[in-house]
Order: structure tokens, then C-alpha cells, then sequence
């Protein structure tokens, strides 16, 4: 069992489109700060975003709702993607039926030609 | 909050004991993370100060996880599968972890008993 108590996040920007790679785990404790990262990490101009869960090893609905949130404000003609999932994160995609309006890659690369 | 890492080393320390497969004791972690936030956000709506009681129970067909309080009763009549799609457009993503923790667990039961709320999460044994 993974436990690291806090998410990390690391941001690549290219042009419009951003790739932010989370590592760790988000849950109710620690859903509000990556809230809170993301909210005063994305400009303005940015059109595509791409969240990298590739080092992600735990997320709740609270970590949930962030992506939700994310979707919302990255919708067309936005792009939003999720990319590198694990096969636990996927799992738990899937069940909560993100995956339905959610597009997701193998890699970010693979998201950023296609998202 | 700064309680519930404690007991989801609880729960996953006992389901690994009870030699449940690695993607069972997942499950539990965090549909008991789910259904702890559940009790703290909307059962004693954030109020510090309140008590949340977790009993174990392992038995040779299935384990059991009971979640008690005695905060705000959950509707149970109320709750609604959450419209995935419709959640893009709300502002907030009510239901998700109610709908996880059905998803996640065998067999979910809510129970009101001498004033109190309990939740029983409950994973039978592959046979």
C-alpha cells in the first residue's frame, strides 16, 4: 500500500496546451489544494489540458470532482484529457462513468495530437 | 479529516490479514474513505468534535466493515445514481462517492439503530 499522505504536481507548457503530471494520492484531505493549484496554475489562453496520471496511485470523489471541474472548464472548443492511467485509477474511472465524457490517452503525447 | 489516513491503514492492514486479493482490499480503502467523508461532511456537516465508530468483522465467507455516527440521517429514499454526463454542467458532484462505494462492494446496507446511522460494507470471499 502506497500512502503518501500528499499529492505532488508538475507542469509542462507548450503554446496553448499544458500536460500536468500528479503523483501521490488525492482524496478529501488533500482535494481542495490540487483544486486550488490547478485553479491559479491555468491561464487564460490555455486551450488544452491535459492531466497525466501516470505517478497518480489513489483518488476519491473528492479527486473526482477536481477532474469534473476540470471537463467543465476545458469543454468544447476546450480540450480536456486524462492520460497514463493505472489500472486501479482506471477501475475506479470507469465505475464512476468518466470515461463516458472524459477522453482518455495512453500517453500525453498521443493526448495532445488527438484530445 | 486528519483522521481518515488512520482508518484506511485500519481497514487495509485487516483485509490484507484476512488474505483478501490486493484489488478487494483497494476496494475497501476506498469505499471506507467514501463512506467516512460521507459521515463528516454531510452526516456532522464539518463540525468538529463528533465521533465516528469502525468495527470489523471477518468471517470465513465474507468481511464486514461498520461505519457508525450519530450525525444527520443519510436519505436514503433521496439519493439518486449520479447523471455522470449532467455533473459537467453542476457545480457540485453530489452522489459520486455513494455511487462508488455500491459499485465497489458487495452488498451495501443502511441502517438507523438506538438514534444512531450505520453503514455496513460488506465483500464475500471468492470462492
Amino acid at each position: 500500500m502506497n500512502d503518501q499522505p500528499i499529492h505532488k504536481v508538475d507542469w509542462q507548457r507548450d503554446g496553448t496546451a499544458v500536460v500536468v503530471r500528479i503523483a501521490g494520492r488525492v482524496d478529501s484531505r488533500n482535494a481542495f489544494d490540487f483544486d486550488q493549484e490547478v485553479h491559479t496554475g491555468v491561464l487564460s489562453t490555455d486551450e488544452t489540458f491535459v492531466l497525466d496520471c501516470s505517478s497518480l496511485h489513489y483518488i476519491s470523489s473528492a479527486g473526482l470532482r477536481v477532474m469534473l471541474k476540470l471537463a467543465k472548464a476545458f469543454s468544447k472548443p476546450k480540450r480536456f484529457a486524462l492520460c497514463g492511467l493505472t489500472e486501479n485509477i482506471t477501475e475506479i474511472i470507469t465505475i464512476s462513468g468518466f470515461d463516458r465524457i472524459i477522453s482518455i490517452f495512453d500517453t500525453a503525447e498521443q493526448a495532445l495530437a488527438n484530445a | 479529516m486528519r483522521y481518515l489516513q488512520m482508518v484506511r491503514r485500519f481497514v487495509v492492514q485487516h483485509a490484507t490479514m484476512a488474505q483478501f486479493p490486493e484489488d478487494a482490499v483497494e476496494a475497501f480503502e476506498l469505499a471506507v474513505d467514501e463512506a467516512c467523508t460521507n459521515v463528516i461532511e454531510h452526516a456532522y456537516e464539518g463540525r468538529p468534535g463528533h465521533w465516528v465508530d469502525i468495527t470489523i468483522t471477518v468471517d470465513p465467507t465474507r468481511f464486514t466493515v461498520r461505519i457508525c455516527d450519530d450525525g444527520k440521517p443519510f436519505d436514503l429514499a433521496s439519493y439518486t445514481e449520479p447523471d455522470v454526463p449532467a455533473l459537467t454542467q453542476q457545480r457540485q458532484g453530489g452522489g459520486l462517492g455513494v455511487h462508488i462505494i455500491r459499485r465497489l462492494m458487495d452488498q451495501v446496507e443502511y441502517r438507523k439503530r438506538d438514534g444512531r446511522n450505520e453503514i455496513c460494507l460488506v465483500m464475500y470471499r471468492a470462492q
